[in-house]
């Protein structure tokens, strides 16, 4: 059987380019508060000597993408330089950014709302690239008690059932993977609100979970409901173990985890 | 040693050719190339990237096809498969509509789902696996044990199991690591399994070469 994935994520941000000169890799909050950590390449090079399962890099900088290019060099570099599977992600919302992505060294690709939109382009990645190739990421928060999903550029809407979305897109079988994504909270709260976890866990499709998890317990008891894995950001940098000795914990409670 | 990989213009090739740049000099091609060196010193390795019916569309037209057939029909240059460029190998797949395949492996290409377990359900195999090893792989005692990088929604279901050396557990057994005469097929992604695939693709190489 599979080993439960430990995912690193790495958020890059245009935000401080005036104070840098360069894009860097930060921490954040619901992607508005965000605190600059170091320098993506770097991080992902420390990543893979502490044997994560993945990189997943996703760009939280503008929609104008003024700094995309700048963007698609780091991932070509983080791509030849190690050999850890790499997601990318962040804005995307065309065939032509998608191809650009591949093109410097995603593995797979994360699609946000635009995804469930029937959009041709994304059946267009899926004929050309392959389902495995595309991840879901279903990013949502609670406002004023009501779940809700981020839409295409930022914008969010109410859902009545997220059991009953997620539902839906593994029925349509259009993504080799998914994402949840609970962007109210960040890795420095530890919290899942579980009673929106779906009933859809241990089907066909893999589903990750990512966002407020900084516990070891949470984390435990997350993967023991089903998930196939967690994306750590946040946590990663707070956290005073490194990222073999999380798994090691998880190791030592009974989860399937690789270790080398 | 020369290194060749059909370019198809698209997709994540970096990864590949910088991985292999490690064991020799690679070159991506949209054509066969003409080898300038003796066939025991040379590798084609086809890249798992892409979607079935366009990618075994590309190899017919480009002539990557004949120069295979050829070169597994010589016994020539060692071609080495990766993830879908295993599956090009094969009779066909149903990936985006049926399609012929190469012919050399004899066995079909189908969706995980349709032959996934009840009690066991995968469209999708996303993560790392060992082997369970039906003869050695590669035998490097560094090798044992390891966990390898899978990312596949298609997989092999063999005729010959002589050709299988290894599977991997999923509920049921899909091949992982396929051999006959001068072809390798893995499965999973040596490029994308960290120390474990660079141990493999230096053994296999070793072997292979003796080198």
């Amino acid at each position: 059987m599979t080993t439960k994935r430990i995912i690193g994520k790495i958020l890059v941000t245009d935000r401080f380019y005036q104070e840098f000169g360069c894009l860097v890799s930060c921490i954040s909050c619901q992607y508005d508060k965000q605190m600059p950590v170091g320098l993506p390449f770097s991080q992902a090079l420390i990543m893979e000597a502490q044997v994560i399962d993945e990189i997943q890099v996703i760009y939280i900088g503008d929609f104008k993408r003024r700094y995309w290019s700048e963007f698609l060099a780091i991932c070509s570099h983080i791509s030849s330089s190690t050999n850890t599977p790499l997601t990318i992600g962040g804005s995307i919302d065309s065939y032509s950014i998608s191809c650009q992505l591949f093109e410097s060294g995603a593995d797979k690709i994360v699609i946000g709302r635009s995804f469930c939109e029937g959009q041709d382009w994304v059946k267009k990645i899926i004929s050309t690239f392959g389902r495995q190739s595309l991840v879901y990421s279903c990013d949502y928060k609670r406002i004023d008690g009501t779940i809700a999903l981020r839409t295409t550029h930022g914008q969010w809407m109410a859902c009545s059932s997220l059991d009953k979305h997620i539902k839906q897109v593994l029925d349509a079988e259009i993504c080799g993977e998914i994402i949840l994504n609970q962007t109210s909270l960040d890795g420095s709260k530890s919290y899942v609100e579980e009673r929106i976890i779906p009933s859809t866990l241990h089907m066909a499709t893999p589903v990750i979970i990512g966002c407020g998890l900084s516990d070891h317990m949470l984390i435990s008891n997350l993967l023991t409901k089903g998930f196939d894995g967690v994306t750590l950001g946040t946590y990663l940098v707070k956290s005073d173990q490194s990222i073999q000795q999380i798994k090691a914990r998880l190791l030592n409670s009974g989860h399937s985890i690789r270790m080398y | 040693m020369d290194i060749y990989i059909p370019s198809l213009g698209y997709g994540n090739i970096i990864r590949l050719s910088s991985f292999f740049s490690n064991y020799g000099v690679v070159s991506i091609l949209t054509e066969p190339p003409i080898l300038r060196t003796k066939a025991d010193k040379a590798i084609i390795i086809l890249p798992g990237v892409g979607s079935f019916a366009k990618v075994i569309e590309f190899y017919k037209k480009s002539g990557w096809e004949s120069f295979i057939l050829d070169s597994f029909q010589s016994r020539g240059i060692h071609i080495i498969g990766i993830c879908l460029g295993m599956h090009l190998l094969g009779l066909g797949s149903t990936e985006g509509g049926l399609s012929e395949g190469m012919g050399i492996l004899d066995g079909k290409v189908v969706a995980l789902s349709t032959i996934a377990s009840n009690s066991y359900p995968i469209d999708t195999n996303m993560g790392w696996h060992k082997l369970i090893e039906h003869k050695p792989v590669y035998a490097n005692e560094f090798c044992k044990g390891d966990s390898y990088y899978f990312c596949h929604s298609y997989g092999y279901q063999m005729l010959d199991q002589s050709t299988v050396l290894s599977s991997v557990d999923l509920g049921y057994l899909i091949p992982s690591v396929i051999e006959t005469y001068n072809i390798t097929g893995l499965q999973f992604h040596p490029e994308l399994s960290q120390m474990s695939g660079k141990n493999l693709i230096s053994s296999l190489i070793k072997k292979k070469f003796n080198s």
